[in-house]
């Protein structure tokens, strides 16, 4: 009986009011789905990334159980016999994994080296269909290619790959493409192991060794036996957790790629918000009657909840199909990892994650739910009396809530900002904005009255009964600004965050390039400046100086992101472009030092003078810390230390970059020209000046965050759907307002003057409040969620002019927004409406 | 003051037309106070909405203070009813969001009268209708005879020509209609302002000088009930 009252009550009510106010309705749903549709396009990208990383990752370890890997320079190969030897070990495949730079063609290619007849057994996946071609690999110069690699670089069977080694050209073979299958869906190329070595100058080298246990050996305790066992530098984890350690790299970015498309979901649900709360404040005489005639508090408040779940789910599923549709388009148009260059190399196809849309569509009911359930608890509160009387709705949007819970949040978001990362992720952080959003929205009645109260009061008439309109409802124009305020703020901070780290980034892109020139075999494994190459480029005649580097990644821990390792021709008391955040202090002892960048600092926890042992060239030296430096290229944290002593240690003389310095007079362009001839090279080494470089390093930053941008613009189109609302909703119950004035002589076009009026004001009392609000979320953006992040520090810029004009263009866009919705209620209606007792 | 010649309008379009009133003339001279009685449909309002340029006659002139309505356009004839008419409605129809004072200011905000000027009338206009210990009170703290009171003032602030009432009286007790309509008179009086009072209410139409029956599309003298 109750339920089938309930439900012809919900029926007569949610659908005369849906009826009724259809474009309100229309803006609710959009928003909800364009929240949705934002979350649900961010999530399955970043898993499409997350699974295809994974599932590559998987077909090239295959059935093993343990996975042992060290520096990307690799390790001895006699350590291949140890391992195998191993009572616990029942197939042990040696892996030499090379970056290979392609010689004539832009790019690298991933080129694995593995025993055939090993790897049949161990990854029976990723060589089984090669059949009897398999043979064939242990041909010298041969080479097997992936599908996708024979697609991306156009090759068939037959064909020649040419592959840079140091600074020369190698061709290979190609002597099968494999078929494309679903375990190997990566461009790759396969190689015998001991050709790969051969080929790539990597003569008693491995990158990995992959390890199947017997079944009796249990996996934990052999994997400590292992690790125990292993030279300096490597490290043996279970194969599960090899995908998990490569994907630590981006998680702090999808983390935060998430959390910006759930607050544009925050913002579809703040408008879902406003728009019942109006709605409900709207009906507020309806609700009373209702009461009078017996329904309860409860069943009303069931009645308004129930009305935002419907929303909820019907922009949820709308949203839904909305983003799975835009994460196919962004994977095809962006890549996986919209361009912020994380899984460079990975081709990944949009993948449905049931569990997660699940999540996402509960989130956007949820938060729609409790948009209606939070005036729903005010609508089924109020007394039925004092609703049934005239002007109840004005005392409603009079009456200013206490300013206590949102001072206690905004207090809160302060100490949140105090609180250290968790899991390596910003968690406090992300509630300190939210602390900081939830209590500005609480405190926004309370700000529009004070802001309002500054105003003068104009003779105007439009603006004199604008202004006054705003004045006499606080209220209303608190719920009319909190999704402008939400996304405003939103936009404002990651302006903020993004100038600041773009300025920054320049500065130190100008402390970093010191030198004239640079010459860079290339960013792959396979490709350095030898000693005879630097001879001859020493001898250059208009070369001054030139300094070498040379880069490794180092694993220091297991489970840790690997650490890059730069051993840099430097005078230790001068190091040149180190762009240092801390003084500078030499070990007086004679210990080797080292400079750390603000990553190791925080990940390692170490600082200043204090003392770490580096497994370098096999053996471990201890090195004491010297300086910290910033550095925005590696977040897995960068350890620099004189070249002389990574010589020494390894005797690899090998460089991956070198700068030079140019003789007095001397033209950079002819320079380049001259060093090319001197090392007889072509393509083989790119020369750049700083100029470049900085252009090319600007644009991949403005690259990463190109998908914010898109976030951002979202966020505003919810934010002025909420002006919308919020005026059409006012524009309803204001009919006989306007109907009245249009009597005492204002006329239509006059009405709409004062509506664009009190929607500019709007505007740009969203503005002002979007830019506090905002400026405080790019401070713990910047130096609480960055940091705890990303482990690097920057300054903060304010782009004004930016600001400004988007100020400017919010204040127009609200104007302009509550002069259209005005526009279906300025009709012959406002006349009649005047005879309406209600 | 008000000349209104052979005015008539019709409703709905096409076959489902139907007259409304035809050929309707009516006179009314400065200070005087006409009633307009009829029954519910005979289109009251709609010849009220007519003289206040708010809607378009079929055929007809009207003419107040001088100025040929029907030839103005809309801009024309909201200008028009800001600076020569007034309102008084059944449900008063104060805005919530402004007080009492600024209420009753309303029309003078609107023609663009000085605030200090505008300060001086409302407070003379509040002690005329007796809400002077009240300007900043909101219209839901007032009663309904206060807020018609509040009404009235609003509807003289700005000395209007004429005054168009309807049913100011609909949604008052006996004492506090008594109370209104006193008033009205009283200012009509003072300011010499013409006034159409559109009623239901046969005390209210004895008040009048002159009452008017609108019946059968035909307007007609009638007697003071």
């Amino acid at each position: 009986m109750m339920t089938s009252t309930f439900l012809a009550l919900a029926r007569m009510l949610v659908h005369g009011s849906w009826r009724q106010n259809r474009a309100r309705l229309a803006l609710s749903i959009s928003a909800i789905a364009l929240g949705v549709a934002l979350g649900t396009t961010v999530h399955l990208v970043n898993y499409s990334a997350v699974a295809e990383f994974d599932s590559a990752v998987r077909s090239l370890s295959g059935d093993a159980h343990v996975q042992v890997s060290g520096p990307r320079s690799g390790f001895d190969e006699a350590l291949y016999p140890e391992l195998a030897n191993r009572v616990e070990v029942a197939v042990a495949s040696p892996v030499l994994e090379i970056e290979a730079k392609l010689a004539q063609r832009q790019g690298n290619l991933k080129v694995v080296g593995m025993d055939p007849f090993r790897a049949l057994a161990l990854q029976p996946a990723l060589l089984g269909e090669a059949g009897e071609q398999l043979l064939e690999l242990l041909r010298p110069n041969t080479i097997m290619l992936s599908h996708a690699a024979a697609q991306k670089l156009a090759l068939a069977k037959g064909d020649v790959l040419r592959v840079q080694v140091g600074l020369n050209v190698r061709a290979l073979e190609i002597i099968a493409i494999l078929p494309a299958g679903e375990t190997l869906r990566q461009p790759l190329a396969l190689m015998d192991i001991a050709a790969a070595q051969w080929t790539f100058d990597q003569l008693g080298r491995l990158s990995r060794l992959d390890l199947r246990l017997r079944p009796e050996a249990p996996v934990a305790a052999t994997l400590e036996s292992i690790h125990c066992a292993l030279p300096a530098g490597l490290i043996a984890v279970e194969a599960e957790q090899a995908s998990a350690q490569g994907l630590a790299m981006s998680r702090a970015y999808r983390v935060n790629l998430n959390m910006l498309a759930l607050v544009s979901l925050f913002t579809g649900a703040v408008l879902v918000f406003s728009t019942q709360t109006l709605s409900a404040l709207r009906r507020r005489t309806h609700f009373s009657l209702l009461r009078a005639l017996g329904v309860s508090s409860r069943m009303l408040v069931a009645l308004l909840t129930g009305e935002g779940i419907l929303l909820g789910a019907i922009g949820t599923s709308l949203g839904l199909g909305l983003g799975i549709f835009s994460a196919h388009l962004a994977i095809g148009y962006a890549g996986s990892d919209l361009g912020a260059g994380f899984f460079a190399g990975v081709v990944a196809r949009a993948s449905i994650d049931p569990v997660g849309l699940a999540i996402i569509a509960c989130c956007g009911i949820a938060a729609s739910a409790l948009g209606g359930f939070v005036p729903a608890l005010e609508a089924g509160r109020a007394a039925p009396a004092a609703g049934l009387r005239a002007g109840d709705e004005q005392r409603a949007l009079e009456t200013l809530p206490s300013l206590k819970p949102g001072l206690v949040l905004l207090l809160a978001g302060g100490v949140l900002t105090l609180l250290p990362a968790v899991d390596g992720l910003p968690m406090f952080g992300y509630a300190a904005i939210a602390a900081v959003l939830v209590g500005a929205l609480m405190l926004m009645p309370a700000y529009v009255r004070a802001a309002l109260a500054w105003l003068p009061r104009f003779q105007f008439a439009s603006a004199w009964l604008g202004l006054q309109q705003l004045r006499g409802s606080p209220g209303y124009a608190g719920i009319s600004l909190a999704a402008i305020l939400v996304s405003f703020s939103l936009v404002v901070s990651m302006l903020i965050m993004i100038q600041s780290f773009r300025l920054s980034l320049d500065d130190w892109l100008a402390q970093v390039l010191p030198a004239d020139l640079y010459a860079r075999a290339g960013s792959s494994t396979s490709a350095w400046i030898d000693h005879k190459a630097q001879a001859a480029l020493a001898s250059a005649a208009s070369v001054a100086r030139v300094g070498y580097s040379r880069f490794d990644k180092l694993q220091l821990e297991p489970g840790r992101p690997a650490v890059t390792l730069i051993a840099r021709d430097l005078i230790p008391d001068q190091p040149d472009a180190l762009p240092l955040v801390s003084p500078q202090r030499l070990p007086a002892d004679g210990a080797t030092p080292a400079w750390i960048s603000e990553a190791m600092h925080a990940l390692y926890r170490l600082d200043v003078g204090d003392r770490l042992v580096l497994p370098v060239g096999g053996s471990r030296i201890e090195v004491t810390v010297a300086g910290i430096w910033r550095d925005y290229v590696r977040q897995g944290g960068t350890v620099l230390i004189p070249r002389d002593v990574y010589i020494r240690l390894t005797g690899d003389t090998r460089a991956n970059e070198a700068w030079i310095w140019l003789r007095p007079g001397a033209a950079p362009d002819a320079a380049s020209n001259e060093i090319r001839t001197a090392l007889d090279v072509g393509a083989e080494i790119e020369i750049r000046q700083p100029g470049t470089l900085r252009e090319l390093s600007l644009q991949a930053f403005d690259r990463t965050f190109a998908v914010t941008y898109a976030l951002q613009v979202a966020a505003l189109i919810i934010g002025l759907f909420g002006i919308s609302v919020g005026t059409s909703a006012q524009a309803f119950a204001r009919r006989r307002e306007f109907g009245v004035l249009h009597h005492l002589g204002m006329s239509m076009r006059e009405l709409r003057n004062t509506v664009a009026l009190e929607g500019g004001v709007l505007g740009a009392l969203g503005a002002f409040a979007g830019l506090a609000v905002g400026s405080i979320m790019s401070l713990v953006l910047v130096h609480v969620i960055n940091r705890q992040s990303f482990h690097w520090s920057m300054e903060l810029h304010v782009p004004w002019l930016p600001l400004t004009t988007l100020s400017l263009l919010l204040v127009f866009c609200a104007a302009l927004t509550a002069a259209l919705s005005i526009r279906s209620a300025l009709g012959d209606d406002i006349i009649r409406a005047v005879k309406e007792d209600w | 003051m008000l000349i209104v010649r052979k005015l008539s309008k019709s409703l709905g379009s096409g076959q489902s037309t139907r007259a409304l009133f035809a050929d309707v003339d009516l006179d009314i001279a400065a200070g005087e106070f006409v009633a307009l009685i009829g029954e519910s449909g005979s289109g009251k309002s709609t010849l009220l909405n007519l003289i206040a340029g708010l809607d378009t006659p079929d055929s007809g002139t009207i003419e107040i203070a001088g100025t040929q309505l029907t030839q103005l356009d809309d801009g024309q004839r909201s200008a028009f009813r800001r600076t020569h008419l007034g309102f008084i409605f059944q449900a008063f129809h104060l805005l919530p969001y402004l007080s009492v004072a600024d209420n009753v200011a309303l029309p003078l905000v609107l023609i663009g009268c000085a605030r200090s000027e505008r300060e001086q009338r409302v407070a003379q206009a509040l002690r005329d209708v007796d809400l002077h210990g009240m300007p900043d009170a909101k219209p839901h703290q007032l009663s309904g005879g206060e807020m018609q009171r509040a009404a009235i003032a609003r509807a003289l602030i700005h000395r209007p020509r004429l005054i168009l009432a309807d049913e100011p009286t609909g949604n008052l007790d006996a004492d506090n209609a008594n109370l209104a309509l006193d008033l009205l008179r009283q200012c009509v009086a003072r300011e010499d302002t013409a006034c159409l009072l559109v009623t239901h209410s046969t005390a209210a139409a004895r008040r009048a000088d002159r009452v008017c029956a609108l019946g059968s599309g035909q307007l007609r003298a009638a007697q003071r009930p």
